[in-house]
């Protein structure tokens, strides 16, 4: 017969799994997070290699900036400004247009108002691509080919009806009362807009924001329809690099750090309203 | 002079009327209660007389002004919401000051005024929390404040204890209580609540499908309702309605019969009334000689220092607060009814029958 003292206690053996549990999740995780990072530290590593040893897989080697100086003369640059003035335009844009469609459509009680809101989703239903060829033709006919502005155009469109479904939520979100609240306290409608409603809707703001803009910074495929050299996007340009003569996969993964580094420091920016924003999607009155 | 009066007022929502022709007079410096169940309208009127709801028709006029079509920021009123509506994203001293800073105070002055409100208040330590960090209790407290600070004309409060527990319920009450009378602010007081409207009101507009009943002082409304519902509604528990035949110098019912003496309703031989009886108007005959009634005991509930009987007078439900006293289910007990209190309805149409017939 067994001794208490020399069989483990079931008491102590609970605490003991636990903490297995958890070591093979954290390991889990660790495991998870480096195979998805891997292609992203991949190619900042290239982008620093010297030509000669670009495949190469030692880990020591002499950084180069060689890579970035070759960009800095090409015609990059230009694109990545384009990238810019359009990622940002239409953000600006979308979130000036979207948020106040959002707030009048979460508070205006008319018959129509659901109507509405399913024709803005509408908007997002057909794949883009299907639109490419009547955008292509419309612009061409308009002189919108070509032009950051045409761009623009573009990236509101998709962007707006997201700007408008992600922030209505937010608005619901917001009593009324604090609105009635602020009027009684000698606000204009606008005033109590701008100084109650939308400091709640914050996190909301931002992590729309995030997406807009990713979504059009990010984006190849209208860049490259419906642009030739003024207006080329940065994802265009890399593609650039593959060429008759060779490819570039100095460059190419170079641009593609350049690529990254904004959205990556635009989401650590706004991480804290991001999660809440994502995850939330409502705020306590 | 009055701070506040409606003419006339109507509300109607897709043609669904829910104020009807409420008309009113609000005595400067007075506390007038809105009292009535949900949806009798009283938070509707409140919220017209704030200018967040717009009046169908009528007109509603503060101080000299005739306010029916202002917004809410140039009615000079202050109000406490339900919720409270504290600004989530403001400190206590901010949701205070907003309100002045909106209104371009000069700052010395905001911080004055907040210093004397959050002292009144007994705020002073929490000026830097933000809303979550604090109890209902306080929170009803910033509301007030931040209404308090406005130096308004009128004062609206549209149900401010709803949401407090029973204890916290009465603590703010009679807070509300004091300020009031030592600020000699006036103030519109809507609750369901008639222990609040009898304690705090100066006057009490009881409100029952979008029309006034009644309007007068609590005691006289107690002492006094107009009509079969006023009377059910105030008082706990509720006033006994009993429906009885005059004949003769006797008001009788089923197994029942009373002599009012002088306090006989001036209706015609064999018209039925209805006679209302406040439970505590009875008595416990000296003998059996004395009783008016003989009390058939259903429910004998104690309630420390009185007792409520619940049971029936020949076939109809009567209820009593006695002096404490023991009786089981089945007994009957000999009781006095108090004539001199009874109140008298018209069987038909519910009004209050004032005249008595001598006898």
């Amino acid at each position: 017969m067994m001794t208490r003292a020399s069989s483990p206690s079931p008491q102590a053996v609970r605490p003991l799994r636990k903490l297995h549990a958890r070591r093979i999740g954290d390991a889990f995780t660790i495991v998870l997070t480096l195979a998805v990072l891997f292609p992203f530290f991949w190619l900042i590593q290239v982008s620093f290699r010297p030509n000669e040893d670009i495949f190469g897989s030692d880990i020591l080697f002499s950084p180069t900036l060689e890579h970035y100086r070759a960009l800095w003369k090409g015609n990059f640059p230009g694109s990545f400004i384009n990238s810019i003035v359009t990622s940002v335009s239409a953000t600006v844009l979308a979130m000036l247009i979207g948020v106040p469609a959002a707030y009048a459509l979460s508070r205006a009680q008319f018959r129509a108002s659901r109507g509405i809101r399913m024709w803005i989703l509408v908007t997002r239903m057909a794949p883009p691509v299907a639109f490419t060829i009547p955008l292509f033709i419309a612009f061409k006919f308009m002189q919108l080919h070509d032009t950051r502005i045409g761009l623009i155009i573009v990236y509101l469109t998709f962007s707006l009806a997201l700007v408008i479904w992600m922030m209505k939520p937010f608005f619901d979100a917001v009593p009324t009362a604090l609105e009635e609240a602020a009027a009684i306290d000698g606000c204009s409608t606008w005033r109590a807009f701008f100084s109650v409603t939308l400091p709640l809707t914050a996190p909301g703001l931002a992590a729309t924001a995030v997406i807009c803009f990713i979504q059009a910074w990010n984006d190849f495929f209208f860049a490259l329809i419906l642009t030739r050299t003024q207006a080329s996007t940065a994802p265009v340009a890399i593609v650039g690099f593959i060429q008759y003569a060779g490819w570039e996969w100095g460059r190419m993964a170079a641009a593609g750090t350049l690529v990254m580094a904004p959205v990556v420091i635009f989401a650590i920016l706004v991480r804290r309203y991001l999660v809440h924003g994502l995850a939330a999607g409502s705020i306590k009155g | 002079m009055s701070t506040v009066r409606l003419e006339k007022v109507c509300k109607a929502f897709d043609d669904v009327p829910v104020v009807k022709d409420v008309s009113l007079d609000l005595p400067t410096g007075s506390l007038t209660v809105f009292l009535g169940p949900s949806g009798c309208g009283k938070t509707t009127t409140l919220r017209m007389l704030a200018g967040l709801e717009s009046v169908s028709s009528g007109r509603i006029f503060i101080g000299d002004n005739d306010v029916t079509d202002l917004d809410p920021r140039d009615r000079n009123i202050a109000m406490v919401f339900q919720n409270y509506a504290l600004y989530p994203h403001k400190t206590v001293a901010e949701n205070m000051a907003f309100g002045l800073r909106v209104r371009k105070v000069d700052p010395t002055e905001i911080e004055r005024r907040i210093r004397t409100a959050s002292e009144l208040l007994g705020l002073s330590q929490l000026l830097e929390r933000r809303p979550r960090q604090l109890s209902g209790g306080q929170m009803q407290r910033v509301a007030l404040g931040r209404a308090l600070v406005r130096d308004a004309e009128v004062f609206l409060l549209d149900e401010p204890l709803s949401n407090l527990d029973a204890k916290l319920r009465v603590q703010m009450r009679e807070e509300i209580y004091k300020l009031q009378r030592r600020l000699g602010k006036s103030m519109v007081y809507v609750t369901h609540d008639q222990v609040e409207a009898m304690t705090l009101a100066d006057q009490i507009a009881i409100m029952r499908d979008g029309q006034v009943q009644q309007v007068a002082s609590p005691l006289e409304i107690f002492d006094r309702p107009v009509n079969l519902y006023v009377a059910t509604f105030i008082g706990t528990p509720e006033m006994n309605i009993l429906t009885m035949r005059r004949e003769g110098d006797r008001l009788v019912a089923p197994a029942l019969s009373v002599r009012p003496g002088g306090f006989l309703p001036a209706v015609k031989d064999g018209v039925q009334v209805k006679v209302g009886i406040r439970p505590d108007h009875v008595q416990l005959a000296a003998s059996e000689s004395d009783a008016s009634a003989w009390l058939t005991i259903d429910v004998c509930e104690q309630l420390g220092t009185t007792t409520l009987l619940s049971g029936h007078l020949g076939e109809q439900s009567f209820r009593t607060l006695l002096p404490r006293t023991q009786a089981k289910l089945g007994d009957r007990l000999p009781i006095r009814l108090l004539v001199e209190h009874f109140h008298f309805f018209d069987a038909d149409t519910g009004l209050r029958l004032d005249n008595y017939q001598s006898t």
